[in-house]
């Protein structure tokens, strides 16, 4: 038909290929075009009008076509009469004269326009009905495309909503954040009189919001006591961000007032986790800080991510929050966030903060870097996240990077499928390149059929995910607070496109191949397995390499990390966590002021714990491991080649004379604080193992000095050295650290670690502590743990787990991908050879040779696959961090193990072997039961 | 042989030359498909002689372009034929 068509296009006046066609072609010839008496109508009505009458006029058309060609030849044949014919001959010469009627036909259809569009109809109806014909291979193709793209969506979504997406707020780029200055000049969060300034001289912003950060103990019958993070929040908070909240409503202006704000608005996630998504939970009553509060408002799941820790939204109250509000940095702070006026540029409103601030700052030096109000764009906090959250972007883009591998093996997965399809439509495919079909008609209409598999998979892919959204936002929040998986627009577009692109990628080469015939060998009837198998074997054999080799990388991977995990949960801590109990403490502003008082009451605490038998030893510090430490600017006076003190950047932790002894961290010099070191003796300090070595590499730090580095700091003495022990995460690098008596800095948080004898049943030792201690004072609130419990929730391990999960299940999609790919090809091997088998068994071939004969063919692959794949993982395990980690939560850093460890990889490869062995049982199995006789006469 | 030397006789005339042939015959007098493709026989003296399997998509080709229009006229001798002419 192409052939004919593109003569037509020369429109030579001669027919030079008359073909006779024979006029059984009614599965071919279905085409409808656009007609239309158009007159003297403009192109683009034209186009219009074509377009409705291709679908309603076309059966009318074609009658009417037939009927002119028919008047026609019914014209020529009467003609012929006239010449003296019999009416037969004469039927006949007319005929001739015509010329092929249904070719005539045809190009004149093709004149009617949208010959694709019906032409891709048609290819869609047959291939619904070739894979009706054989629903096993369809279901199997779709259901891996749908593992394959449904992962990938997956992916996708989280990566969206964590990075990729728009800010969810009203026009981000006229908001702004406002900053202040400390000493140094750096960033800080303004002071609540900063933020009062603002909002009542300012005219460049039209509204200005803020927030501050509040800890609230929240208490239900389930947990007693856990402490939650929350914002307290202005009322025009939410309108000036352009959010509005999901379900219920936002604060009112008479709720910010002390007494009546008694109510409260949940974040997505704290909904979702802590209240099931339960839809009535509005109006609800909930115990927080000991008072009864109404829940008005869910918050809606796109501001997750950018306020990932915080479970609550309160009214901020400015006067009682400057008093009760989160003392982080030791000062009460206002986050100020202002949506600039229409009309107002960022430079004006610099110049006006500038001169607001200026103001404020009357009596200050200008030698004074503090007070200066900056402006600064609201977006730009979050695109300079912290190390912790750095390392879990980059682990969420680890779990993309592998729903890719997965994606791509189930695509060469259905890629062998199709070829394999394609050789038994070997003589089909003849067939119709004999009745003219161009080579190109038929790739077209292959790359239909594979089309309609690929889209077929995204859906059903988009539904399996929707059915699971729940279970990968869980654990994808485990990862990187806030990111959720929702199936929107973009989720949807990029699924549709992914399908279309694998589907053209991965369609393409099987039509191109199976469409490569020779019509001699094909039409005589040659055994159309023989015929083309070889042609597509090759291919098939790399498709399988290929997964295996991705396969590979996927395990090798996984394996590296997880082994990194194992390490990070055995690794040497410095400390014995077994058996501690732990008892954080922050006491209420408004009691407890005088030192005296604190000291007291720390005092009468570790008398009370020890009075229980259970107890071996009990000590305090001001933060536990696991939890980190402050850091300061010190002087040391450290025997150095300048005569000056050294200074340094340490940190430092508040610990009481019987901590180490708890932590059984064992003392390397001099002597641990003892009860004379209190608030009048004094300073003292003592360092760690590391400290000693930094600074003291000769010598004996013991005896000598280290202060603040402020100038009137007093020196401590530093009377001991203690081994090295987590501050922060169990697999951190040690930093040199400095303890004080917590009995000389008295804090206003601290924790106490009790130390519980190995024979006692440490769950009711834990609840008799909390008892006792509670009634050192019945109005404090303990929060109790224990210190195995600490290392179990730290950033690292938190971070590593769900990466681990999330790669886990990859893997495993991947490993299920390959076993189908391997049997498949395996089995259609088996039956390509089965004459070649039966000539084996009929010359005296043993069962097991047949079956190693098999197994021999599935290693070579498998191998080939391996060795690929060990490449492959090489270059990519480069991108797993493996240097040192400082103290932030890692994530994707390899812990213990290096790139190329060779047990990770020859477990992956055994793994993989034994996966490929195992998939090719069946066809062995069924190749060592061929019956000689019956192969032999097997075509 | 005969057959050959007839195949080199005809001539391969691009696809604007038949569009203008038909054209210019409709000019006289409208016409339907055979009566077309015998007059232009006719008018270029037995030299040219159309292949109507180029005919008919040439002629519904010109009638979607809306250079001419087409009608059904009934005629007495039998079938209704599709008359074409210049718009």
């Amino acid at each position: 038909m192409e052939e004919v068509r593109g003569g037509a296009a020369l429109a030579s006046l001669s027919a030079d290929m008359i073909r006779e066609e024979a006029f059984t072609r009614g599965a071919f010839a279905v085409g409808q075009g656009a007609g239309g008496d158009f007159g003297s109508l403009e192109s683009s009505e034209k186009r219009e009008r074509s377009m409705r009458f291709a679908f309603r006029g076309r059966e009318r058309r074609d009658r009417e076509l037939q009927e002119e060609i028919q008047a026609h030849l019914t014209l020529a044949e009467r003609e012929e009469m006239e010449s003296g014919r019999t009416r037969k001959e004469a039927a006949f010469a007319a005929r001739r004269e015509f010329g092929n009627v249904t070719i005539a036909e045809e190009t004149t259809r093709d004149m009617w326009g949208w010959r694709w569009l019906s032409d891709f109809f048609q290819d869609l109806r047959y291939a619904v009905r070739t894979f009706r014909q054989r629903p096993g291979f369809a279901t199997v193709a779709i259901l891996t495309l749908a593992l394959g793209i449904g992962a990938n969506s997956a992916a996708f979504g989280l990566v969206d909503s964590a990075f990729l997406h728009a800010l969810p707020f009203h026009e981000p780029e006229r908001l702004v954040h406002v900053w202040t200055t400390d000493a140094a000049g750096d960033l800080h969060t303004p002071s609540p009189a900063e933020y009062l300034a603002l909002r009542k001289t300012s005219k460049s912003f039209e509204q200005v919001t803020g927030a501050g950060w509040i800890r609230v103990l929240y208490d239900n019958a389930q947990s007693s006591g856990q402490t939650l993070l929350g914002l307290v929040i202005t009322t025009n908070w939410l309108p000036t961000l352009g959010i509005k909240p999901l379900l219920g409503r936002n604060f009112l202006d008479e709720e910010q007032i002390s007494g009546r704000d008694a109510v409260v608005m949940l974040s997505h996630t704290c909904w979702r986790t802590r209240f099931h998504s339960d839809p009535n939970t509005i109006g609800r009553k909930i115990n927080l800080d000991r008072r009864t509060v109404t829940i008005i408002g869910v918050l809606p799941q796109s501001l997750g991510p950018y306020y990932e820790d915080i479970d609550l939204f309160a009214p901020l109250v400015l006067d009682s929050y400057k008093e009760n509000g989160d003392p982080r940095s030791g000062r009460v702070r206002v986050q100020i966030a202002a949506r600039l006026r229409p009309g107002v540029t960022f430079d004006q409103a610099r110049s006006e903060t500038e001169v607001i601030a200026q103001q404020l700052r009357e009596h200050r030096p200008t030698t004074d870097r503090s007070g200066h109000l900056v402006v600064e764009d609201f977006a730009e906090t979050f695109r300079h996240p912290g190390p912790t959250r750095q390392n879990a972007q980059r682990g969420m883009w680890l779990t993309a990077c592998a729903a890719t591998l997965v994606l791509l093996i189930a695509c060469a997965n259905v890629a062998s499928l199709l070829l394999a399809r394609g050789v038994t439509r070997c003589k089909e495919v003849a067939l119709r390149a004999a009745l003219g079909c161009s080579r190109g008609r038929m790739v077209r209409q292959l790359l239909t059929e594979s089309g309609l598999l690929f889209v077929c998979g995204g859906i059903l892919g988009l539904m399996i995910l929707q059915w699971s959204r729940d279970i990968i936002t869980n654990v994808a929040s485990g990862l990187l607070p806030g990111t959720y998986v929702q199936i929107d627009a973009r989720v949807w577009t990029v699924t549709l496109g992914v399908s279309f692109l694998t589907a053209l990628f991965f369609g393409l080469i099987p039509a191109l191949l199976t469409t490569r015939v020779s019509l001699n060998d094909s039409l005589k009837g040659a055994a159309p397995i023989a015929a083309g198998g070889s042609q597509s074997r090759r291919p098939r054999n790399f498709l399988v390499v290929f997964q295996i080799a991705l396969g590979m990388v996927l395990v090798v991977g996984f394996g590296l990390l997880f082994h990194s995990l194992r390490n990070v949960q055995s690794a040497r801590i410095g400390y014995d966590p077994r058996n501690v109990l732990t008892a954080r403490l922050r006491l209420p502003p408004t009691r407890y002021t005088e030192p005296s008082a604190r000291a007291r009451l720390m005092r009468d605490a570790l008398d009370r714990a020890r009075l229980l038998p259970a107890v071996e030893s009990a000590g305090i510090t001001g933060s536990l491991p696991m939890f980190g430490a402050e850091s300061a600017q010190f002087k040391i006076d450290a025997p150095s080649p300048n005569t000056g003190p050294a200074d340094a950047e340490l940190y430092f932790v508040a610990v009481s004379p019987e901590y180490f002894a708890t932590l059984k961290a064992p003392m390397l010099a001099g002597r641990p604080f003892d009860d004379e070191d209190n608030l009048t003796s004094k300073p003292v300090a003592i360092v760690n193992e590391l400290f000693s070595k930094q600074y003291f590499p000769q010598s004996y730090p013991v005896g000598h000095h280290l202060a603040f580095a402020d100038s009137r700091a007093s020196w401590m003495e530093i009377v001991g050295v203690v081994s090295n022990f987590s501050q922060r995460n169990p697999e951190e690098d040690s930093r040199p650290l400095a303890y004080f008596p917590i009995s000389q800095t008295l804090p206003t948080e601290w924790s106490m670690a009790v130390r519980v004898r190995a024979s006692a049943d440490f769950a009711s030792s834990s609840q008799r502590l909390a008892d006792w201690l509670r009634g050192v004072d019945p109005q404090l609130f303990w929060q109790f743990g224990s210190m195995q419990q600490d290392i179990h929730d730290s950033e690292s391990l938190v971070l590593r787990r769900p990466i681990i999960v999330l790669l886990a299940s990859f893997g495993g999609l991947a490993l299920v991908l390959a076993i189908v790919g391997v049997f498949g090809v395996t089995s259609y091997s088996v039956s390509e050879r089965t004459r070649e088998i039966g000539i084996r068994v009929a010359l005296g071939a043993v069962r097991v040779e047949i079956a190693r004969l098999v197994f021999r063919e599935t290693l070579t692959l498998a191998f080939a696959g391996l060795a690929l794949g060990t490449f492959a993982a090489f270059g990519v395990t480069r991108f797993l961090p493996n240097g040192p980690i400082g103290w932030s939560g890692s994530g994707i850093f390899l812990y213990g193990v290096s790139r190329t460890d060779a047990l990770t990889y020859g477990c992956a490869a055994v793994l993989l072997a034994s996966v490929a062995v195992a998939a090719s049982w069946i066809p062995a199995q069924r190749a060592m039961r061929v019956d000689p006789m019956v192969a032999l006469r097997h075509e | 042989m005969s057959a050959q030397k007839g195949y080199q006789n005809r001539t391969e005339i691009l696809q604007g030359t038949l569009d203008m042939l038909i054209l210019q015959t409709l000019q006289w007098a409208p016409r339907h498909g055979y009566a077309l493709s015998k007059a232009i026989r006719t008018n270029s003296g037995e030299i040219l002689k159309v292949d109507t399997g180029s005919l008919y998509p040439a002629l519904h080709r010109l009638e979607r372009k809306g250079w001419i229009a087409a009608e059904w006229k009934k005629s007495e001798v039998g079938p209704r034929l599709r008359v074409y002419r210049l718009t």
